[in-house]
């Protein structure tokens, strides 16, 4: 049974697919903010293109996959491109403290230069270890834990809280 | 009037007459000591498993905050540790004769780390561990000395500890320490095995594991029924994990995970272990791998217990 006449009919759809469309464009936006603070992209840089690759790395090193010095090669290029990008999504106010939990300690804007150098220092360990990579499984592994691990544990000592807060 | 005034000096005398006595410090006699003859190698293990380095070790000149020690084996202290009831200066002890223990006797040296209590009968600041320290063997102590004995000796003027009242009295520890200081080493479980008994006695005693992974009452001291289900920091500014298989904690790692945590700082989830632990599993990392395990054993067989208890707030970590 026809509640309204046609002429209502179609206004009330015409408004229902605009209120659709902007539920839409502010849920796009919003999740676009979420995932586009700061915040989010260096965390994005760690979890899913570090952390990833070192999964890669780790399965070589104990054996998990079959050895292939071209794989860890990759997996070190994509690890060293990241402290160039990182490195820059530190703006003031983005620290413990700030809008958005966060592990990065206050020390880090107290610090800058040495916080940049411990950035550029995690390029040249991925780059050393890459090069151990073509010397074997066990060259690879030792390189992996004295300079790649050795960089991220200088970093994260000093910068990182334990947990994001 | 006149009376009230005389019954409330008396009372006040007797007060504070129970105050002393009761911050006596108790302390052990050279005669109370095993006979023992050093064993440097096991002080060098001692060393490690104690992290005395990562406290006492002297950080880069001017920068008492930094963690980073340029020498594990310059004991000439000064690094600045900050806590919510003050800023304490960590001490010298080189084996420098003036400056540091070098003078200590065998007891001055379990008095101190055993008792909390110095050569002059003044009681230490629980900053320095010694409700852990306090379950070690008197002949592991012995053994660390000996191996602070075969190092440099530093000579170094640290700052007095920065306090407020009412932290500053030192006397007044006395009264924490019957509180929280039980004075009892911690013996073997013979239903337990060589393994567990050795991880206990490694994180219970030298590795202090529970000074930082316990979390603490207002008083600042150990809340047990807690133990190793993390907490706040208590240098502030982090919040440092919980270590029982809880899910909490590290219910999912494997033995094998703890021990590579420990050898390398690579933990399951390809993170590393950072802030304060970087030190400590640079000590473990020095460790023997059987006692890596036996650590990892003792870990495993904890009580899993719910925690840190700070705000959980949903962002992944």
């Amino acid at each position: 049974m026809k509640l309204v006449g046609p002429r209502v009919e179609d206004s009330m759809k015409k408004m229902t697919r605009l209120a659709l469309a902007a539920g839409a464009l502010a849920m796009t936006a919003m999740v676009a903010n979420a995932a586009d603070s700061d915040v989010s992209k260096r965390r994005a840089l760690m979890k899913d293109v570090v952390k990833a690759n070192m999964g890669v790395l780790g399965g070589l090193i104990k054996g998990k996959t079959p050895y292939d010095a071209a794989i860890a090669k990759d997996a070190l290029g994509k690890i060293g491109a990241v402290p160039a990008e990182f490195v820059k999504l530190f703006p003031e106010g983005t620290g413990i403290g700030g809008k958005e939990k966060t592990a990065a300690k206050p020390e880090i804007w107290k610090n800058m230069d040495d916080f940049k150098k411990w950035a550029t220092a995690m390029t040249n360990a991925a780059a050393t270890t890459a090069a151990a990579a073509d010397k074997g499984k066990d060259a690879l592994a030792a390189s992996f834990r004295k300079d790649l691990l050795g960089s991220c544990k200088g970093c994260h000592e000093k910068y990182k809280a334990s947990k994001p807060q | 009037m006149r009376r009230l005034i005389k019954a409330g000096l008396i009372l006040g005398v007797i007060g504070l007459g129970v105050f002393y006595v009761l911050t006596m410090p108790d302390t052990i006699d050279a005669a109370a000591l095993p006979k023992h003859t050093a064993d440097v190698k096991n002080g060098e293990t001692m060393f490690y498993a104690g992290g005395c380095a990562s406290c006492h070790a002297a950080p880069p000149a001017g920068k008492c905050e930094d963690p980073a020690a340029p020498d594990k084996f310059n004991l000439a202290g000064g690094h600045c540790l900050k806590t919510p009831f003050g800023t304490f200066y960590v001490p010298n002890i080189s084996p420098d004769k003036e400056d540091g223990i070098g003078a200590w006797s065998d007891a001055d040296f379990v008095n101190a780390m055993a008792k909390g209590v110095a050569p002059d009968g003044s009681h230490y600041y629980p900053a320095f561990p010694y409700t852990s320290y306090q379950r070690m063997r008197y002949e592991d102590l012995i053994d660390l000395k000996a191996f602070i004995d075969t190092l440099k000796p530093v000579k170094s003027q640290v700052p007095d500890h920065d306090l407020p009242l009412p932290f500053k009295l030192r006397r007044g520890l006395g009264l924490w320490k019957l509180l929280y200081l039980d004075g009892e080493q911690l013996k073997p479980d013979p239903k337990q095995s060589a393994a567990i008994n050795r991880g206990a006695y490694l994180v219970e005693g030298p590795g202090h594991c529970g000074e930082c992974h316990t979390p603490r009452d207002l008083l600042g001291g150990l809340k047990r029924d807690k133990n190793m289900a993390g907490g706040p920091s208590p240098e502030g500014g982090d919040i440092i994990p919980n270590i029982t298989p809880h899910d909490d904690g590290i219910g999912d790692w494997s033995a094998e995970d703890i021990v590579e945590a420990l050898t390398s700082g690579a933990t399951p989830s390809f993170d590393v272990l950072g802030g304060t632990m970087t030190k400590v599993q640079e000590n473990m990392a020095k460790l023997s791998d059987e006692d890596r395990q036996a650590i990892a054993a003792y870990l495993l067989a904890l009580p899993p217990i719910p925690g840190p208890e700070v705000e959980k707030k949903a962002t992944g970590s």
